[in-house]
């Protein structure tokens, strides 16, 4: 730690989106960095999981991850080359105070008075984001959606104790078609080099959504060799989205604000029962439409086929715009009951 | 290297869920507890809270790389 100077940053109020772009979803997010603002990597990645949202993180993970930074620090500038692109594209707001759904929030957190109310947290970031392209009519775009997928996209797995070693890889996945084994260590993925899983993420991230391949350096052994793993059209829509804090936002853009889990294969329609609907505000749409919770959809949105809450998300969000109907076909008690509800 | 106890201490409030938040709530404002954090960091010896201008300033003259952690108000 003496090695660092730490920095403890705890809103978005005022913050460079330029520099500091992230998965806005975490809650605990760390970023390597020199004086000069290049970037060495970045720490923090949470699970899909939720009964277990830190399975991608550990104490040694991280300390594996300072033990890169201070290696690539120490190269520096030699390496500069290798991490320019751990800078991210321009933003459309340089600031989150400057997106028009943020603009109530000032610059600085206010300690004097409703300090926790004064805050912009990360997830509000994605929110706004997509608030804007929702209000303008505007797609959403993939990479906007299905943020920062996970490795196991490709079919791998990380080992939360180390820097980006692999702990698995699925047999017929792309990474395995690319020879990728368990036990080899990602040096440098598309000429970045790697310090963590999130490095990892950052570079899926920025990567096209449609058919592309990744260039990487691994260590296997004591030796170095170079694969390529190619990553099929759609590859992006594999990442599940319906952990994050941000899906809240959009539960109530297009599902009135249910929150849907999947029911046990063989029930009709598609496979998903309401398990919360909203009570206030823009989140009750659906309840104030006749939606209960328990309630089995058999179609919503013209769907009537099997796919989990993020898809039907997803669905929506392609198919609607903000004031269209919503029909919604439930199951209560072997009857069947059709309502509809407005996209917002 | 040693991880200090602050560290141990950020990674294991990742863990905190939301449903221990609002348990925690009941004891203390959210208000007091980012005040009381505040506090406590701004008299830390090893940590610079919320100015990243004096962070960078402090790593140019010392030739230290910067690490920053974000980290939502408890």
């Amino acid at each position: 730690m003496d090695e660092f100077v730490c920095l403890r940053i705890i809103q978005m109020n005022g913050v460079d989106l330029s520099l500091f772009q992230f998965d806005y979803d975490m809650s605990f997010a760390v970023f390597f960095m020199n004086a000069d603002e290049t970037i060495y990597g970045r720490y923090g990645t949470r699970s899909d999981r939720p009964d277990h949202a830190d399975r991608h993180i550990s104490m040694e993970g991280l300390k594996a991850s300072m033990e890169g930074a201070l290696d690539l620090h120490r190269r520096y500038p030699d390496v500069a080359s290798g991490l320019e692109e751990k800078r991210g594209p321009r933003p459309r707001y340089e600031r989150a105070e400057l997106y028009p759904e943020l603009q109530n929030y000032t610059p600085m957190i206010n300690y004097q008075n409703e300090t926790a109310k004064s805050c912009i947290h990360c997830h509000q970031i994605h929110n706004a984001e997509r608030q804007g392209l929702r209000d303008s009519k505007s797609p959403i775009p993939d990479d906007v959606l299905y943020l920062y997928p996970m490795p196991g996209v490709f079919g791998l797995s990380i080992a939360s104790d180390t820097r980006a070693t692999v702990s698995g890889v699925i047999p017929g996945s792309a990474a395995a078609k690319a020879g990728l084994q368990a036990g080899d260590e990602l040096l440098n993925v598309k000429g970045q080099p790697l310090i963590s899983q999130a490095d990892l993420q950052w570079i899926l991230q920025n990567e096209d959504s449609g058919k592309t391949t990744l260039p990487m350096k691994v260590r296997r052994d004591d030796e170095t060799i170079f694969v390529e793993v190619a990553l099929e059209d759609g590859w992006r829509r594999k990442s599940d989205f319906g952990w994050r804090v941000s899906t809240w936002d959009l539960r109530r853009m297009v599902l009135g604000g249910m929150v849907l889990i999947p029911v046990e294969s063989g029930k009709a329609g598609v496979g998903l029962t309401v398990k919360g609907a909203g009570r206030h505000g823009d989140h009750a749409v659906a309840r104030k439409a006749g939606v209960r919770e328990g309630d089995l959809i058999v179609s919503i949105g013209g769907r009537d086929t099997r796919a989990t809450e993020a898809e039907i998300i997803a669905y929506l969000l392609e198919e609607t715009e903000k004031g269209d109907s919503i029909p919604l076909t439930l199951k209560r008690g072997g009857r069947e009951i059709s309502i509809q509800y407005k996209a917002q | 290297m040693k991880i200090p106890f602050f560290v141990a201490v950020t990674v294991a409030l990742f863990f905190v869920t939301t449903p221990s938040l609002l348990a925690a709530d009941s004891k203390q404002s959210r208000d007091e507890m980012v005040l009381e954090d505040r506090a406590e960091l701004l008299e830390n010896d090893t940590w610079i809270y919320n100015d990243i201008e004096k962070a960078k300033a402090v790593a140019k003259a010392a030739n230290k790389p910067l690490m920053i952690v974000f980290r939502c108000i408890p």
